[in-house]
């Protein structure tokens, strides 16, 4: 519903609009309604008292109507829902599969009774609604080397039927042709000769549709005729109908389905009458005299659901044989032997086989064809057989698919999108029809689509060295231009073709393809017969149909799209119908609305003028309303969320959880210890160079401070990694007493030391692990650029955490190219606020605990977050200590 | 030979896997199943093509890769380009790795019916590959094992490999597995009523071309053994309802040839009279052969084809009809000779029959030398306008005496008898005498 709603709205809303306006028209001066006198007058009598009330109050409905259509619905949505639903369903079942046009809308009768060279005449509709007939006389002039060539006659008779024509049955030609033409409600016998017009020869007219009519192959005027009431009559031209045949329900069970068919037989008084369920052999002299010819479900190997879809007489394949299609399978039935058929083709079609046509073998040698072609797909099919008279019917080769309208885009040069998807359009159109000429070596195979368009292929027989059969066509594409200049109507394409098995072969493929394009004859040539007059119709040219090549093939395929992409590209677009509705709807506009106003279109110039420039559009240039500033949250301190869980978190958050995990649980001890005992060497070594460095410049004392504190510093460092581990209790112990007489010798001297230190191994640490997630990076790069100013914050931080990591370690991450400088200020700035420093003391031993935190950090850029728990302990221990 | 391989190879003719998979073949669809949007017509499905679900595809990318594999396939297959489809053949044998049990039994027949198909199109193909694809699908795709293995028996066989189809063929037969040798009942009737029919073909190789000893026949016992095999399958094959003609033919053959008769006689009666069997009027027409070769009474011959007449009545053993009839020489009986020699006119294959007009000639002349004229005009009352318009509008005339004089005679001459005045047709073949008159002269 919302769909319809949304889609088709004009059809949703406006009905009932669209309905009235023709009365709402009422202008002051009134021409008077043709429909609405009573009306009208009513009107008019009111317009002598109440002066152009209604006229306005009109008006205001009609805006009303447009302003608000989309919301108000004219028909009760439930109602309008049951409909669409009913609509819905049949229009898909339409879509899916549309037994109207069985048997299909084209014809070939040959003018003259000898086969071959002879003049035929090509019948089929025209128009939108294939409502107009046409008969077009084609000269084929076949060569033996060469693929036959259709010259269709510059003009054909057209004659404008009372409805859509929805089946053409052709007779045999004698001294003149029967035609049958179906409408659903009318039916038509026509005859055409070689020396004579095509003419009407009776139409007849039923309540219920018709669904086939078949004409006689016998007799000649003789036709049959059956409806969807499920009556079948066999009418004699200008004689009458007599009905054979009437059944209220399908023969032999209840398929729901209207469709009835009647073929002749062999004999000229007994027909095949045929419904979904099956077909019947009805004898037209006796009406109890009928037996079984096919039967879903009775005849072996029929599938579940299998539907006759049609019945075809193989008149001249074979005096007995019968084509019965379904929509897996085809049969051929030999009338003599019901129920068992003489052969049986999966077809492999994707949709419905609803049009057939036969082609007897031209000798004995020779196959009988069939070709089955379907509607919605467009899919031609070829079966071959032999046999059927002194040897069982047989099938030849295996089935073969020709080439469809739809498929013939692939042989042309590309076109630009928007012409292919016209192009497409206008070939994706359901078939229409389907017939062939045959002659020697060629088949050439006539389609008609629901356009109106005709095209053809001609397929060539592969010259079989062991007499068997098989035609392997090539098609390829080209066709013949009815309404446009002369025009190189088809093309050959040469191909070989390895063949297997037992027939080698080479095939010439020529395939040929011609067009009728109606809707632009239409539109070209005036051609209207608003009557049957008989009058030969519009313009035409011979086509002198030259052998070409792909080019030409391409040639005059461009020569067929033009008049299509020309109507595509001239069509007018819709203009959306504008209304006012400024009187309907009063608001008055306060002043300070108008100021707004203003102000938004300065804002407007503003920004357009902005961005010619490409500039920036400041707020202050602008009137608008200050922003609020959300202030950016508070950097989140890990610090205050000790347990596990932040923690674990705020590793993750940094990209360590994985070690975070591995530190928790121990894995990676061994790992850390080793990188602990080659770290301390380095240092140990490091050390050692340093001493011989500072040992000119500083005294003994410092330099053995500084070896303590060296030394003060990888106990810690051991201390604070392995704490939790007992395998180096022992070593611990002994560190613990250096540390202790350390301790208690704590002065100034040693902090700045330790600083510089601190300072020294940060440097280390920044070559060996450059990586380090930088996430802190806003304060802390303030704190790079002006170190000193932030010193006594970070001082501040400090202490509370004491194994604090982020900070202190962008902390050390300071440009490298200054170190010296850096370190200077450093220690000025410790000299110039000692109280920080001296804060910290008191609060625990910062000076320790960083050093070890930074050096595990250099470690293992990972075991922040897991050491910090177990260094915490003996942090605390140590805090007594200094405490005393 | 090649028409009873025909009848069955129709069979193989094309694969048709879209079809049969997980379809039962409908029986007699019975109103109470069919849902109520019954007008329509189901589709076939299609397996090449993206299944149609609602909502999101539950198809993996192997599904899918396959899927649109098979649709190269099916395309080359229906366009004859069988090299492409051979290539992309090889590379489609993937499915069988299928892990769901429904979609690899589908591929296996899949497989089957696709690459025997491919394998008779290719120009290369050699006896080895068939034998190994057909020994491959048999294996894999048990449950169409009888088919495959009629199949390839089929193949055998137009390749002139008498001994090894003969070999595969027993094979074939006493192959057992489970329940799936027991869903093929068609196939292993068919495999077994081919075995016979096979015992047939060689008891013929080994039968004496020229006379009928008796001495030779009893020494041949290798012959009688394949008889006695033979008779055995095919009888009780014919026993079954169906249509049988070959194996029909072929037994009654046998059985004339150790001279059972009445053996034969009953096999063929009951073949043609058997309410069981489906109508076939070929059953009939060997009977009447047998009974003719046997030298039956005529009242037989003429029961038998009288029945065939009310079958078939447009078939040319009427014309033999005729005579039998007129040879009696019985006024009712030349009534009837008439009527199924008009009937058998007014078939189309017939119109233009030189031969079926003499009969009907001959008949009526035999009316009238015994004053039973009235007979036609009964008879011509009924089928006058159909006859004017069928056989003697003047389109027609023109074409006989165009194509065949002596049948516009034989015709004018009828049309006389029938006292019509149709002058258009006289006056045609008026011309023609006169004009033959005038090359005389």
């Amino acid at each position: 519903m919302q769909y319809f709603y949304q889609h088709y709205c004009l059809d949703a809303f406006s009905t009932m609009g669209n309905l009235l306006r023709e009365d709402f028209t009422f202008k002051r001066n009134h021409p008077k309604g043709v429909k609405n006198m009573s009306w009208t007058k009513r009107f008019l009598k009111g317009l002598n008292y109440k002066r152009c009330q209604i006229a306005h109050c009109l008006k205001r409905v009609r805006q009303i109507h447009h302003l608000v259509s989309d919301v108000v619905s004219d028909i009760p949505p439930p109602l309008l829902a049951n409909h669409l639903h009913e609509e819905l369903t049949s229009q898909r079942e339409q879509l899916q599969f549309c037994s109207d046009m069985t048997g299909g809308v084209l014809g070939y009768m040959p003018l003259h009774e000898a086969q071959g060279s002879a003049d035929g005449c090509l019948i089929y509709p025209s128009g939108h609604a294939l409502e107009t007939l046409n008969f077009h006389r084609v000269v084929p002039e076949f060569n033996d080397d060469k693929p036959p060539n259709f010259f269709m006659d510059s003009s054909s008779f057209a004659f404008e039927l009372n409805g859509a024509i929805k089946q053409l049955s052709v007779g045999n030609m004698e001294d003149l042709g029967n035609v049958g033409v179906r409408s659903d409600y009318f039916c038509s016998s026509w005859v055409l000769g070689d020396n004579c017009r095509p003419r009407l020869q009776e139409v007849i007219k039923s309540k219920d549709r018709y669904s086939c009519i078949t004409v006689s192959p016998h007799v000649p005027d003789e036709l049959v005729v059956a409806n969807e009431w499920g009556a079948a009559y066999l009418w004699t031209v200008k004689k009458g109908l007599q009905k054979f045949r009437e059944e209220d329900s399908n023969l032999y069970f209840n398929a729901k389905s209207p469709w009835r068919w009647c073929e002749f037989t062999c004999h000229p008084r007994v027909m095949v009458y045929a419904d979904r369920t099956g077909a019947e052999i009805t004898d037209a002299r006796n009406r109890d005299c009928y037996h079984t010819l096919f039967r879903i479900g009775r005849t072996p190997a029929c599938l579940r659901g299998e539907r006759v879809l049609l019945a075809k007489y193989l008149s001249e394949s074979h005096t007995h044989h019968h084509l019965i299609t379904s929509q897996f399978s085809s049969y051929i039935m030999d009338e003599r032997v019901p129920c068992v058929p003489m052969l049986k083709w999966d077809h492999m079609m994707k949709s419905e086989p609803v049009f057939a046509c036969s082609l007897p073998a031209l000798n004995q040698s020779r196959t009988c064809k069939v070709l089955l072609g379907s509607q919605r797909s467009q899919e031609v099919m070829l079966l071959q057989y032999t046999g059927g008279r002194k040897h069982a019917c047989q099938t030849r080769g295996p089935i073969q698919k020709l080439y469809s309208p739809k498929e013939s885009l692939i042989h042309l040069n590309h076109l630009l999108p928007h012409k292919r998807h016209l192009a497409e359009k206008r070939l994706n159109v359901p078939a229409a029809g389907l017939t062939a000429i045959q002659n020697k070596d060629y088949l050439s195979v006539f389609q008609l689509t629901e356009t109106g368009d005709l095209f053809f292929q001609t397929l060539k027989l592969h010259s079989p060295v062991t007499a068997t059969n098989n035609d392997l066509p090539e098609p390829a594409f080209s066709f013949v231009d009815v309404e446009c200049t002369e025009e190189p109507g088809e093309s050959e394409n040469l191909q070989s073709i390895a063949n297997g098995d037992n027939h080698s072969d080479i095939g010439v493929r020529s395939p040929l393809q011609l067009i009728n394009n109606v809707e632009n004859g239409l539109s070209h040539a005036p051609d209207t017969n608003e009557d049957i007059s008989k009058e030969p119709n519009g313009t035409c040219s011979t086509r002198p149909t030259n052998p070409s090549k792909d080019h030409d093939l391409q040639v005059a395929w461009n020569e067929w799209f033009k008049p299509i992409f020309k109507k595509a590209a001239g069509k007018k677009r819709h203009h959306h119908q504008k209304v006012k509705t400024t009187g309907l709807i009063q608001l008055k506009k306060t002043k300070t609305e108008k100021l707004k106003q203003d102000r938004l279109q300065r804002l407007r110039r503003d920004l357009q003028e902005v961005m010619k420039k490409k500039e920036v559009l400041l707020q202050g240039v602008t009137n608008l309303p200050h922003l609020n500033v959300t202030p950016v949250p508070d950097p989140v301190d890990p610090e205050e969320w000790p347990d596990d869980l932040s923690q674990r978190l705020t590793a993750s958050w940094e990209g360590e959880w994985k070690n975070w995990w591995e530190e928790k649980l121990g894995l990676n001890r061994e790992k850390k210890i080793e990188a602990l005992h080659k770290k301390r060497k380095t240092e140990n070594q490091a050390r050692i160079l340093h001493r011989a460095l500072l040992s000119e410049s500083f005294t003994s004392l410092v330099s053995y401070q500084d070896d303590l504190s060296g030394y003060l510093s990888a106990a810690s460092q051991s201390f604070g990694s392995d704490g939790e581990s007992l395998v180096n209790s022992q070593a611990m112990e002994e560190e613990d007493g250096i540390l202790e007489t350390e301790m208690h010798r704590k002065s100034p001297i040693i902090m700045r030391k330790c600083f510089n230190n601190q300072q020294t191994l940060g440097q280390v640490l920044i070559e060996s692990t450059p990586k380090r997630p930088q996430k802190i990076s806003g304060p802390d790069q303030e704190e790079r650029f002006n170190p000193q100013s932030k010193q006594p914050t970070r001082g501040n931080s400090s202490p509370l955490d004491s194994g604090l990591c982020p900070a202190l370690v962008t902390f050390t991450r300071t440009p490298k190219s200054q170190p010296k400088l850096h370190n200077e200020d450093y220690l000025s700035s410790l000299f110039g606020s000692q109280e920080p420093t001296w804060q910290s003391k008191q609060n625990g031993g910062i000076s320790f605990s960083q050093v070890p935190t930074s050096s595990q950090l250099s470690l293992s850029s990972w075991s922040t977050s897991q050491g910090r728990t177990p260094a915490q302990a003996p942090q605390l221990k140590k805090k007594y200590r200094i405490g005393f | 030979m090649d028409s009873q391989e025909g009848i069955v190879e129709k069979q193989c003719a094309m694969d048709d896997f879209e079809d049969e998979l997980n379809i039962p073949a409908a029986d007699v669809d019975s109103p109470e199943e069919e849902t109520p949007n019954q007008g329509r017509i189901k589709e076939p499905i299609h397996l090449h093509l993206p299944p149609k679900y609602k909502g999101p595809s539950r198809e993996t990318g192997f599904h899918k890769s396959t899927r649109n594999c098979l649709k190269i396939i099916r395309d080359a297959m229906l366009h004859h380009r069988w090299q492409e489809a051979a290539e992309y053949f090889s590379s489609y044998t993937q499915t069988l790795e299928d892990t769901t049990v429904s979609r690899q039994t589908m591929a296996c027949e899949i497989i089957w019916r696709l690459g025997t198909e491919i394998l008779h199109h290719l120009p290369n193909a050699t006896a080895v590959d068939f034998n190994a694809l057909y020994n491959q699908t048999k294996n894999s795709g048990v449950r169409n094992y009888a088919k495959i293995c009629l199949e390839h028996v089929f193949h055998l066989l137009l390749n002139g490999q008498f001994d090894e189809a003969k070999r595969q063929l027993s094979i074939a037969e006493s192959w057992r597995y489970g329940k799936h040798s027991a869903a093929q009942p068609l196939e292993t009737k068919f495999i077994r009523a081919y075995c016979g029919f096979l015992d047939y073909l060689i008891w013929c190789d080994k039968r004496p071309e020229s006379g009928l000893e008796a001495e030779d026949v009893s020494d041949n016992q290798e012959m009688h053994s394949y008889f006695r095999q033979a008779s055995v399958t095919l009888g009780e094959i014919i026993r079954q309802p169906g249509i049988w003609d070959p194996f029909v033919l072929s037994y009654i053959t046998m059985l004339e040839f150790y001279n059972k008769e009445d053996q034969a006689l009953k096999v063929l009666q009951n073949y043609a009279y058997n309410t069981d069997f489906p109508s076939n009027p070929n059953a009939h027409i060997y009977l009447y052969q047998f009974l003719k070769r046997h030298k039956a009474p005529q009242s037989k011959l003429i029961s038998s084809l009288r029945i065939l007449h009310s079958l078939v009545p447009s078939h040319e053993l009427m014309l033999e009809l005729c005579v039998l009839l007129m040879q009696t020489w019985s006024e009712k009986h030349l009534e009837e000779a008439l009527r199924v020699s008009m009937d058998l006119l007014e078939f189309s294959s017939w119109k233009f029959e030189t031969k079926a007009w003499k009969c009907l000639l001959k008949i009526i002349l035999n009316l009238k030398e015994k004053h039973c004229l009235e007979y036609l005009k009964k008879e011509w009352s009924v089928r006058r306008s159909l006859w004017l318009a069928m056989h003697f509008r003047a389109y027609i005339g023109r074409k006989d005496s165009v194509e065949n004089v002596k049948l516009l005679k034989i015709k004018t001459q009828v049309l006389r008898l029938t006292g019509e005045g149709n002058i258009a047709y006289f006056g045609i073949s008026l011309k023609v005498r006169r004009r033959e008159q005038a090359d005389k002269a």
